[in-house]
């Protein structure tokens, strides 16, 4: 790229980028295990399969996406290249939701226990502690509120490795599988469309305030005389972003990275512009998570499927340092935090 | 038009006020003083940036934390000491922020970028380009979203500039004024608020140690007493008057 020039795919590259998510998710329906013999099967499934495929395609597509969406708000709200959902504390407060349920069921003695809803509540616990922490006068300020999500997720990160001190080593185990992330080949009734509509509430309203978005990246004085009202814009990127994080890791669990690298991987293909940049996002993260997901079903260390938040964090982490050295060999700023 | 009526604001321990002023429609007002006098504070407390402990800011009659976020665009642009110069949108995409809550206007973003010299380089980035000109994309942002009876507020519009689009820069201000707007600059060469301004502030620790026109409140006196430096009227070649420090 010529120093100086900023990406500039138009609609194209983002119907391409669609494709290639739509190329994904029809490979992900082809590709899976054999329920009996868990060997690699690449063909459309059996009726009685169909829906399982289906449904972690879907899971897959809306979780990445949501994730990714949730990282471009952050990255715009708190105007911090690095912010991404678990700056908030979302998953570390889902982590400890999870795990509180997990030591009072013990205690009580009770076999099963509500995964996403626990997951849910912490993770809006967490939220809400670091809206109301990282607010000066009376909306969200980005430094104070990185720094209120990075001491709540510390705090929810040592509460969970207190109570796992506190519960039977089979349960630990279940709350570290449930940890590492997982794309579910099945979901509570309700689980997938309260997802969707999530995204698809955020999605249209981000798109209709791409110009507010586009405003975030200026200086306070300038957005607030400009008219773009930065304090509601950031608390409302700021709640979008916390709720569907904490709608997918309900879903899912925590899944690294990807909230992190797509809409870097979409703002370099496609430029810093809002309006482009809302839906190349979704689409990246979607594709990002698809591509794992198809992965981990071909991948086989003789260990069974690996979980998705393992080969989300092991792909993006090498995809956002390469991004760096080409990003600082061509001009783009990595220094613009804050 | 934009006033300050017994306007005092508070800030960190530092007061200034009670201030009463006036920026009227087709003339420039510079607004001078030493480092921490208040201009800065001032000029954002008149922005509506900042709620005053006492007094009001009026724009066009109308207390300006009274008006809606699009009303206050329609009437008030501004520039402020520190833009985002590390913005990574394109010099386009953010001169047309100028008109994010106005109607777009096919040519205005156009014309302000041409006007600042940056039409070679609109599909730049911003932060790609020099400090100078960067601060230009922002003075045509500020152009973009400017009306005819639009107050514009500037801190330091030239600073990073050179001398040819800084001369520029006060060309456009100046032309603006003479569409019935107001403009309304914080300067520190006082030389160039003399030449350039038709009324002017004087601020001295928090204070306002004058007000009105150019030649009446840039007084050798009165600056002696706010810079404790001294300062004489000469006079150019072709006989203009130009104010310099002297001893």
């Amino acid at each position: 790229m010529t120093p100086g020039r900023v990406p500039h795919g138009g609609p194209g590259v983002l119907v391409l980028l669609t494709a290639m998510m739509c190329g994904l998710g029809l490979l992900r329906m082809l590709v899976g295990r054999d329920p009996i013999t868990d060997e690699i099967a690449l063909s459309w499934p059996d009726a009685a399969y169909v829906g399982f495929r289906s449904t972690a395609m879907l899971v897959a597509a809306g979780v990445g996406g949501g994730l990714a969406l949730s990282g471009m708000l952050l990255q715009a709200a708190l105007r911090n290249p690095l912010a991404s959902p678990s700056v908030l504390g979302v998953s570390s407060g889902a982590g400890l939701g999870v795990m509180v349920a997990l030591y009072l069921a013990h205690q009580a003695g009770v076999s099963s226990l509500p995964w996403g809803v626990s997951a849910m509540l912490g993770a809006c616990f967490a939220v809400g502690v670091v809206l109301a922490l990282g607010g000066r006068g009376g909306w969200p300020d980005p430094v104070s509120t990185i720094l209120a999500g990075v001491i709540v997720a510390t705090m929810c990160g040592a509460g969970m490795v207190l109570l796992q001190g506190l519960v039977p080593d089979g349960l630990r185990g279940r709350f570290l599988a449930w940890a590492m992330g997982t794309i579910p080949e099945s979901v509570p009734g309700g689980g997938l469309a309260s997802l969707f509509v999530a995204l698809a509430v955020v999605l249209v309203v981000a798109q209709c305030g791409h110009g507010r978005l586009d405003a975030l990246l200026l200086d306070h004085a300038s957005a607030v005389t400009i008219g773009a009202a930065p304090g509601p814009t950031r608390l409302a990127c700021l709640a979008a972003a916390g709720t569907l994080t904490a709608i997918t890791v309900a879903l899912c669990g925590p899944l690294g990275f990807v909230g992190l690298v797509a809409p870097h991987v979409a703002r370099r293909v496609i430029g810093p512009a809002h309006r482009l940049l809302v839906p190349a996002s979704v689409v990246v993260g979607a594709g990002l998570v698809l591509g794992a997901d198809v992965a981990r079903q071909v991948v086989d260390f003789g260990t069974g499927r690996l979980p998705v938040g393992v080969l989300t964090t092991l792909a993006g982490g090498p995809i956002f340092l390469w991004m760096l050295r080409r990003g600082a060999a061509s001009g783009w700023r990595t220094d613009a935090a804050v | 038009m934009l006033q300050c009526e017994g306007v005092r604001i508070q800030q960190g321990g530092f007061e200034i006020g009670p201030l009463d002023c006036a920026v009227h429609p087709g003339r420039i007002t510079a607004v001078v003083g030493p480092n921490a006098a208040g201009k800065s504070t001032l000029l954002n407390a008149m922005a509506g940036l900042m709620r005053p402990s006492a007094g009001c800011v009026r724009l066009h009659g109308r207390d300006v934390h009274q008006l809606g976020d699009r009303a206050r665009a329609e009437s008030l642009a501004m520039l402020p000491q520190r833009p985002a110069l590390d913005c990574a949108l394109t010099i386009e995409q953010l001169v047309g922020l100028g008109r994010l809550r106005l109607a777009r206007h096919g040519s205005r973003v156009g014309d302000a970028i041409a006007s600042c010299g940056l039409s070679q380089v609109r599909r730049r980035g911003v932060d790609s380009l020099s400090v100078g000109q960067a601060q230009r994309a922002h003075v045509a942002r500020v152009l973009a979203q400017a009306g005819p009876e639009t107050v514009l507020v500037m801190d330091e519009p030239t600073a990073p500039m050179d001398h040819t689009w800084a001369a520029r820069t006060w060309d456009l201000l100046a032309a603006h004024a003479r569409g019935g707007g107001g403009v309304l600059v914080a300067v520190h060469d006082l030389a160039v608020a003399a030449d350039r301004a038709d009324d002017a502030l004087l601020l001295g620790g928090g204070q306002l140690a004058a007000a009105g026109p150019v030649a009446e409140v840039l007084q050798p006196e009165a600056l002696q007493a706010v810079f404790g430096a001294s300062f004489e009227w000469a006079a150019r070649a072709d006989g203009s008057p130009w104010l310099v420090p002297s001893g």
